[in-house]
């Protein structure tokens, strides 16, 4: 008979947490991250929702669900084709959800999502070795100008922002270096480390918590618009006179049509989280800079880099078609 | 004695009612997950990762620590009792260990399995606590080309694994090396073997692949063998590991456990790996190689201290260097980072608490985890006497939805039961999963390796010859394979 | 190795050479390796293309997979020892059927499913018995990947 009751009390448990959408959020909240446990947009989203948990209010729980593979097409995939109904939303990361529905046929563009608000913005750059030959930029593009594909640049895979910045600075220096695809960007790590490649194509963000921890790396520049708040002193490309722009972005979003009552929450949420001081010494801690944008805002944002990546690929393809 | 103070120092952080608290919480619920095929350390820290937020640093990565080493204890247990690689670097303790519980030796395997894990965790540790940063910075200087000899010689080495045809083994890691090019591939993008379905674009998975080919596989075969009642276990004489059984397996736990160190501090292997290669040197240099694969203590020693030594190395350029070797290291590194701690060379002079810490409570947590261990082993062995009708729907109901929770992903199921059939065929014929496994680990890795050399030496073949480094590992490879192609003085091989 | 199946052949099926079977699929997987490598780049020595390293190896493992599947014609020792289809139909039908179920009908669902006809690969379970260990096995499992881990998986059905 005990056992009777246990039993019921547990159908019960079960019947509450999946019936009841009276008043949102009545379930647990999905999070889908288009990369592995362990990469930095998973820490990034890990914090989000403790933080994003707190702004909703009441018992609300928001569970990271890694989503990983194909670039994050997988992801991005999920994530378009969830029911709208603020019970799935998910990261988005620049450039890739642009450049695979350019590369080819999806299933989302960026237009497939409500967009909630951006978090992070990560400038793409270059690093060397403390000990390498090259000092500054114009001192490595001298060299590559001079040997023709003998300077080799790891980077996070083709079609990566870090390949499409090396792409973009071997336009904008006139020369030609030599691709090394890895893995991931502790692997470009490493290899530049062991003197293995000479330059790292890593975002600034990953460069400058290496960089603090105490490792012999030193930043040549950095490929946002303007110095990243987590790197003060390394210059941009633009200063450095190459008319290059590459960033890596990383917001929430929700697949299109939300309710407009949870689309509100959920953009409150995000806004609210981004204004947190705790949040953001955590996101500063994590050397993961930090831009906040409306939805609006990220949709500009979205649409222009958007037409500067068609622009490349019309001109200079990143993979294979 | 500076070390010895250090040590002193860190047990004294890692002693503390708290640290050590949230030491047992760790391995325990590491040797829990471990047990479970699928559910791995890295969701699982990936997980607990927020409550960290609220946790001193030191004290959450003594738990997560223990997570994932913990995690290396568990995985042997399935593997052992029912032929099911709990994580995949266990894969090679199914071999013999499972035919030790047929042969009603499940407890000594499993006892076998959690002392050597002890001795390899307690060894590496000391060696992190002693020589870490400079190994770490010796780890760097592998290069590609260094990667590329060091696992041809391990292509080679497969071989071996071989209890049948050394034909038909070659042929397996072949096929494995075929099944490991599906996928996107790395150095030109392109995509391999897809079929334009998107969820093969990152390749097939290691856990799909093992779970099929050795549970279900399993399952099936002695199913069909015994008309449907399954095998039954050799009744259970005795509980405990024999004195014999200790005799041969210190030896070969401690080349395990030297290999896991060694192939564990290089950032891009693995504990996978390093229980493959520690499974063919014992078998290479037993001398009755013919008797593996039919419950050799050995066997299970060897690859189990290995694996648990290279997931403790594996700390040594994560701390160190600030590189994650792996998904879990990175997380860990994450943790660290909320905190405000970068691992790196200067971790160590700068938080000398978290990592004396960190490296005292990995003792602690080993001996906690064989505290924990044993005792469970008389329950675990009662675990056979449950009739195979009803053992085999739930270790099938395990694989299923342990593969499903790695990714969330149906499609792995399917290509779990895909992989049963074909792993059932193959065994009908004679060939044996284990070489296919290490050729579809191995494959990638080399590939990858050998075009990288290629692109940043412009197509020089020298390369390989001018590291040192590989040009010895190609050196021993040449020696190995001339070991094989002669047939060897001291015993004849069969070859179907 | 472990498991190698009994070499003397079973009087219950045909007669048939484990080494011509285990050729011929290794000649078939060349095969669809090779053919399906076709549409990538070989590359040249400084740049290594994708299809290198496929079409070596399927290349080898046709020239093995006959030699193998002649040395089963020559001198052919042992058969394939296999009773019935039986455990490997319903085994995989099972596991299918789970991955076809899971997202849609619920965790618990797809375990009573299972169980239910996993009955069918050996010998009978009696009703009673294949009941208890559905809902045992259920509640096990949403305890441990739902409460514990909680993974999001659906529990019930829609």
């Amino acid at each position: 008979m005990a056992k009777l009751k246990w039993f019921a009390t547990v159908m019960l448990v079960f019947g509450l947490t999946t019936s009841a959408q009276a008043q949102y959020p009545a379930k647990p909240i999905e999070m889908i991250v288009a990369y592995s446990a362990g990469g930095v947009t998973d820490l990034t989203a890990r914090i989000v929702a403790s933080f994003m948990e707190k702004y909703i209010g009441g018992r609300t729980k928001i569970v990271v669900v890694n989503r990983p593979g194909a670039a994050g097409e997988i992801g991005f995939t999920a994530l378009a084709e969830a029911k709208p109904d603020g019970y799935t939303i998910g990261f988005i990361n620049t450039p890739t959800i642009l450049s695979i529905p350019i590369e080819r046929a999806t299933k989302f563009t960026w237009k497939s999502y409500d967009l909630l608000g951006n978090l992070v913005d990560d400038p793409s750059g270059f690093s060397v070795h403390k000990d390498s030959q090259f000092r500054t930029l114009k001192e490595l593009q001298a060299y590559a100008k001079a040997n023709p594909g003998t300077v080799t640049v790891g980077t996070t895979g083709v079609g990566s922002d870090d390949h499409l910045a090396m792409l973009a600075f071997q336009r904008a220096a006139g020369v030609k270096m030599t691709h090394v695809p890895y893995a991931g960007g502790s692997m470009v790590r490493t290899a530049v480390l062991g003197r293995h490649i000479a330059v790292a194509s890593i975002n600034i963000g990953e460069a400058m918590q290496y960089v603090a921890s105490g490792s012999p790396f030193v930043q040549l520049a950095q490929a946002g618009a303007m110095r990243s708040s987590v790197a003060p002193d390394v210059p941009t490309f633009k200063e450095l006179g190459f008319d290059m722009e590459s960033n890596a972005m990383r917001g929430v979003a929700a697949p299109k049509g939300l309710p407009p009552e949870v689309r509100k929450i959920l953009e409150d949420a995000v806004t609210k989280t981004a204004a947190d001081p705790e949040f953001q010494a955590k996101m500063a801690a994590t050397f993961s800079p930090m831009r906040y944008l409306p939805p609006a805002e990220y949709a500009v944002a979205l649409e222009r880099a958007e037409q500067l990546l068609q622009k490349l690929w019309s001109e200079e393809p990143w993979s294979p078609k | 004695m500076d070390v010895l103070n250090n040590l002193v120092f860190g047990f004294g952080v890692a002693l503390s009612p708290e640290n050590l608290l949230f030491c047992f919480l760790g391995t325990f619920l590491g040797t829990l997950i471990g047990v479970l095929p699928g559910l791995g350390p890295t969701a699982t820290v990936a997980m607990l990762l927020p409550i960290t937020f609220y946790l001193p640093p030191v004290t959450s990565l003594i738990m997560l620590a223990g997570i994932f080493y913990g995690s290396q204890y568990g995985g042997s247990t399935t593997a052992i009792l029912v032929k099911l690689p709990g994580e995949s670097s266990s894969v090679m303790t199914c071999l013999d260990g499972y035919e030790m519980a047929r042969q009603g030796r499940a407890g000594a395997a499993l006892a076998i399995a959690a002392l050597a894990s002890l001795f390899a965790g307690i060894v590496t540790t000391l060696v992190i606590a002693v020589a870490g940063p400079p190994l770490a910075d010796i780890a760097i200087l592998f290069g590609p080309v260094d990667y590329v000899a060091l696992l041809t010689v391990g292509l080679i080495g497969a071989v071996v694994l071989a209890g049948g045809s050394i034909v038909k083994a070659v042929a397996m890691v072949l096929l494995g090396l075929l099944l490991g090019c599906i996928g996107t591939d790395l150095s030109s993008g392109e995509k391999r073997y897809t079929f334009d379905l998107v969820v093969l674009y990152d390749g097939l998975g290691f856990v799909p692949l093992a779970m099929g080919m050795f549970g279900i596989t399993e399952i099936i075969a002695s199913l069909d063998e015994t008309g449907g009642r399954g095998r039954a276990m050799a009744s259970i004489a005795r509980l405990w590991p024999t004195k014999e059984d200790f005799r041969r397996s210190w030896p070969a736990a401690l080349r395990g456990t030297l290999l896991g160190g060694a192939l564990g501090i290089l950032p891009g292997s693995s504990a996978t790996l390093s229980s493959f290669a520690s499974y063919a040197l014992e078998k290479r240099i037993s001398d009755r190689p013919q008797d593996f694969g039919k419950g050799m203590v050995e066997g299970v020693a060897g690859p189990e201290a290995s694996n648990n030594a290279a997931a403790q190395a594996c700390f040594i350029p994560m701390l160190s260097l600030g590189v994650p070797p792996n998904a879990i290291m990175a997380l860990m590194i994450g943790a660290m980072m909320i905190q405000g701690i970068q691992p790196g060379p200067l971790v160590i002079s700068s938080q000398p608490a978290l990592f004396w810490g960190m490296i005292a409570s990995m003792f602690i947590g080993n001996v906690l985890l064989v505290l924990l261990n044993l005792p469970l082993i008389g329950l675990w062995v009662r675990l056979l006497r449950v009739p195979y009708t009803i053992l085999f729907p739930i270790i099938l109901v395990f694989c299923a939805l342990g593969t499903y929770s790695l990714n969330n992903s149906v499609f792995e199921v399917g290509i779990m039961a895909a992989f049963g059939v074909i792993g059932y065929v193959f065994r009908l014929t004679g060939c044996e999963a284990a070489p296919l496994m290490l050729g579809f680990v191995v494959g990638p890795m080399l590939e990858e390796n050998l075009r990288r050399s290629l692109v940043i030496s412009q197509g020089n073949f020298m390369v390989f010859v001018q590291s040192p480094i590989s040009a010895t590992l190609f050196a021993l490879s040449a020696a190995l394979l001339l070991l094989m192609l002669v047939p060897s003085l001291k015993r004849k091989r069969e070859v179907l | 190795m472990s498991d190698e199946p009994n070499p003397v052949a079973d009087s219950s099926g045909p007669h048939v050479s484990q080494d011509i079977v285990a050729g011929s699929m290794f000649v078939l997987f060349g095969v669809l390796g090779y053919l399906f490598s076709l549409q990538l780049s070989f590359g040249t020595a400084a740049e290594l293309g994708s299809a290198f390293l496929p079409r070596l190896v399927s290349v080898l493992l046709v020239v093995i997979g006959v030699g193998i599947a002649i040395g089963g014609v020559v001198k052919s020792r042992a058969a394939i020892a296999f009773h019935s289809p039986r455990p490997l139909i319903v085994v995989t039908f099972c596991v299918v059927l789970f991955a076809l179920t899971l997202e849609t009908l619920g965790l618990v669902a797809a375990i009573l499913l299972m169980v239910a006809l996993s009955g069918l690969a050996g010998e009978r379970r009696g009703v009673v018995t294949t009941l208890v260990l559905g809902v045992a096995l259920s509640l096990t499992c949403v305890a441990i990947f739902i409460w514990g881990a909680q993974l999001p998986i659906r529990v019930w059905p829609v």
